[in-house]
């Protein structure tokens, strides 16, 4: 019975931490009340998991903490659940994810069980060491290291996003010919008349500039460039239907300066809202790059020209 | 994005002279009907019509 504080306050900061993981995820993704019962009760499992480990082993009961390694495998197979259901939802998404904003998110799916996980251990931890002055105290040192925890844990989870490695400016959509252009960058060609007028009446543009050789090499990532049609697409709403596909939003890249163009026809004709749209998209974990780490690269290669010193 | 090849699924054309080729080939008369026609037959096949500026229209399926 006395070891019951420190496992509530764990499983009580295990959960809450899930459950703001959960609030903070703006993608839609889950947006019904099924993903949110899953996702909490895998996040109230992996807080209970974490909650009992440090009260086991102040017993002397060793066994029960090897129950850790057994969470590991479950949500591993998280990860494969939510990769699973994405990849199957692809073909009805008018622009899909892509691979790798898929295996992205299946990624910080699993990662946020464990931050439950550890969040309630280290809540639970401080319990058992809060226990000698009493139930309360256990209680109170359980929950207020549990808040530093959770605090943490934002802090630590949000990684950056296209705003923080590139410059994203609105640009014009063009025609060379039949040739969708955007500053100079062809993306398509477009042949049917009608298209290209409804793209130059009510199609938006931008340039997303990279801010140095990192930054370029993560934006030439094939799966980092879809996942920013995707975004877009999803924010900004787009004006086509399946048998359009003239109008499904591609990011191309110049060659020459790194630069990557994307031209749509949203629904909120924004221009300012596209901008930020695009500024929001996630870095994805699987397409960082980082080539001048390797110190090949001269200085004033690894700094694109014209780009302002951070 | 999808994955896979693209294809030219049909060629629609002002042109008297291109030959049929493994590519169904439409024939028409002018440049009305060639938009007409290859709109058309892009919502058929959920092509996608590109403009070869040599008088045809190709559709491929991406």
């Amino acid at each position: 019975m006395e070891m019951v504080p420190p496992v509530a306050a764990g499983v009580m900061a295990g959960t809450l931490a899930r459950l703001l993981l959960l609030r903070r995820d703006y993608r839609q993704f889950p947006s019904y009340p099924q993903g949110y019962t899953i996702h909490l009760s895998l996040g109230f499992i992996a807080a209970a998991l974490g909650a009992i480990a440090p009260p086991a082993i102040a017993t002397g009961d060793l066994a029960a903490a090897s129950f850790l390694a057994l969470a590991a495998t479950q949500f591993r197979e998280v990860r494969a659940v939510e990769r699973e259901s994405l990849r199957n939802m692809e073909p009805t998404e008018l622009v899909p994810r892509g691979a790798a904003y898929i295996e992205g998110i299946a990624r910080v799916f699993e990662a946020r069980n464990y931050l439950a996980m550890a969040t309630a251990l280290l809540a639970s931890l401080a319990g058992v060491v809060g226990l000698r002055w009493g139930a309360w105290w256990s209680l109170g040192c359980g929950l207020a290291t549990g808040s530093v925890a959770v605090a943490l844990v934002q802090g630590l989870m949000s990684g950056q996003r296209v705003g923080d490695i590139a410059i994203v400016k609105p640009a014009r959509v063009e025609f060379d010919g039949p040739i969708l252009t955007v500053a100079g960058v062809q993306i398509m060609n477009v042949g049917l008349p009608a298209a290209r007028e409804r793209y130059l009446q009510e199609g938006l543009a931008v340039v997303i500039r990279p801010k140095d050789a990192n930054a370029r090499a993560t934006l030439s990532n094939l799966g980092q460039r879809q996942a920013i049609t995707h975004e877009v697409a999803m924010l900004l709403g787009i004006k086509m239907d399946v048998d359009e596909p003239e109008f499904t939003p591609i990011a191309r890249q110049n060659p020459a300066t790194g630069e990557v163009v994307l031209a749509i026809v949203p629904l909120l004709r924004d221009e300012r809202a596209l901008v930020r749209a695009v500024e929001y998209v996630p870095v994805l974990e699987g397409t960082v790059r980082k080539p001048v780490a390797s110190g090949l690269w001269p200085p004033d290669l690894a700094q694109l020209e014209g780009v302002p010193k951070a | 994005m999808s994955s896979g090849e693209s294809r030219i699924v049909a060629v629609v054309t002002l042109r008297r002279d291109v030959q049929a080729g493994g590519v169904p080939v439409f024939p028409v008369a002018d440049e009305t009907e060639r938009d007409q026609v290859a709109l058309l037959l892009a919502k058929l096949l959920r092509g996608t019509i590109h403009d070869l500026r040599n008088g045809s229209y190709v559709i491929v399926r991406h």
